[in-house]
């Protein structure tokens, strides 16, 4: 007689079985989980004067965030950084009146850039414009409204066109201070995505003062990016895209401004008047493949209005969402099924603006 | 012939591994690191507070300048003043989820809640 037949259920071996297969398979999920938390990194820091948060996943997460931080300190400090003496543009700026400064080959391909990105926009978007933000005192504590005849004054100096560069040397103007602060964080979003993808890094968001960079190394991988809502806290959004590896940076006038007898004055100044844009915008957001190119359109973009952005948003194939002033909101094409509202009682979908 | 139906006993025994793992599971969840400010000065890190042990409010004054204070709450931390003349660290108001930020240019400060569980925020990052 079979002694199994006495014992209900499963015989010995069959339970030993499902016991054994239930066990590795919790084994191998706290195993995954183990793996992918190791690789997991989060970190903040501060560079180009804004605060760097990196969310890496990979392998060298830790040491790559690392290095992104540090790749991004020094390229401010040897090559962006309008104060920094020894840097590039310090030393272009310091060197003004037509005499050639020797810069780094970096400095000088990301000033060509810059530069073909002024012209496509027809000078709304204007590097030379760092003694006039100067009168204005932004990023100091000194914020003050010029005198119409000194900004008129400064603004003959200004005019990107008077830029000339080689390929590792500038020549510029006396008069005329560059600056890449419309840029900067775009530049290091860019460093940051070549880091991590020449580091094995699997997925990577790095945030630097709001201008974001996506990665994953399987291209497939999509994230979500709240857009700053301009009239909330600066954790507050208003919208969210959902994107692919690319750059995203926003500007707006809720950033660095101040108030003198009932009027905003904010730092984004229009290149034309010397006067902060008034193009009817509160925020542009672009996203593009370029983090350069996504920070200096958003600027260029939030300068011109709405409807001139478009065909410069079209030749560097960059999507948008507008925010206007009263609480429209436009997106183009390529974002309406990407971008969701989430502030409904604030905010309207429009067409155009 | 072998009878190959699941018994009771048998459920019980899988229900109470499952149970087992899931219990682990959760164990590890709620150990994970909790929410952290991170205060940052000078591009240097400050302090570190671990928001959820915070049981009084108190005020931390850092001795910048311009000089800034910042009130640590149960869960939460705000900018509290600041000698600077936008304050926009002021008015980014409390922060209290992961990768929620503040910065104040002038002092050179800037706080930051850090976690490492991304359900505490649900966007990957936020564009300003």
């Amino acid at each position: 007689m079979d002694v199994e037949k006495k014992r209900p259920g499963l015989s010995m071996k069959g339970t030993a079985v499902i016991v054994c297969a239930v066990l590795a398979a919790a084994a191998v999920f706290f195993a995954v989980d183990y793996y992918r938390t190791g690789r997991r990194y989060s970190s903040a820091g501060y560079a180009m004067g804004a605060v760097v948060t990196q969310n890496l996943e990979g392998r060298s997460a830790q040491e790559t965030a690392a290095k992104i931080l540090q790749d991004i300190t020094a390229a401010e400090r040897k090559s962006l950084s309008r104060t920094a003496e020894g840097s590039d543009i310090y030393r272009i700026n310091a060197a003004a009146g037509n005499i050639r400064t020797e810069v780094g080959a970096d400095t000088a391909a990301r000033l060509t850039e810059t530069l073909a990105l002024c012209k496509a926009s027809s000078g709304a978007l204007d590097i030379t414009l760092g003694a006039v933000s100067d009168a204005w005192g932004i990023g100091t504590g000194a914020r003050r409204v010029p005198p119409a005849g000194e900004i008129a004054a400064l603004l003959r100096q200004t005019g990107y066109g008077k830029v000339r560069v080689e390929a590792a040397a500038v020549t510029h103007p006396e008069g005329q201070s560059l600056d890449m602060g419309a840029i900067g964080k775009g530049i290091a979003c860019d460093i940051a995505k070549d880091i991590a993808a020449a580091n094995g890094i699997d997925k990577a968001v790095v945030s630097v003062g709001g201008s974001v960079m996506l990665y994953s190394s399987s291209d497939r991988e999509t994230f979500t990016v709240g857009i700053r809502n301009p009239d909330g806290t600066a954790s507050e959004y208003m919208g969210i895209l959902t994107l692919k590896n690319g750059f995203v940076s926003t500007s707006g006038n809720y950033e660095k401004y101040f108030e003198l007898g009932g009027k905003r004055y904010h730092h984004i100044l229009d290149p034309a008047t010397g006067y902060p844009a008034d193009s009817g915008l509160t925020s542009v957001t672009v996203f593009c493949q370029s983090g350069l190119a996504s920070d200096a359109l958003s600027t260029a973009c939030f300068v011109l209005g709405y409807e001139k952005s478009l065909p410069l948003l079209e030749k560097y194939s960059a999507q948008a969402v507008f925010i206007g002033g009263d609480g429209k909101v436009c997106v183009t094409g390529g974002l309406k099924d990407l971008f969701k509202l989430t502030d409904e009682r604030g905010f309207t979908l429009v067409d155009q603006l | 012939m072998k009878r190959k139906t699941l018994q009771k006993s048998d459920v019980i025994l899988i229900a109470v591994l499952l149970a087992a793992a899931l219990a682990a599971l959760g164990a590890r969840h709620w150990t994970s690191p909790p929410l952290q400010a991170v205060i940052y000065s000078g591009g240097q890190e400050f302090r570190r507070i671990d928001l959820a042990k915070v049981k009084e409010p108190y005020l931390i004054e850092l001795d910048t300048d311009p000089k800034v204070t910042i009130r640590v709450e149960p869960g939460k931390i705000r900018y509290l003043s600041a000698g600077c003349p936008d304050k926009l660290c002021v008015k980014a108001g409390a922060l209290s989820r992961r990768g929620d930020t503040a910065v104040c240019l002038p002092s050179g400060t800037a706080v930051v809640i850090e976690g490492t569980r991304k359900e505490n925020s649900s966007v990957d990052a936020i564009t300003y």
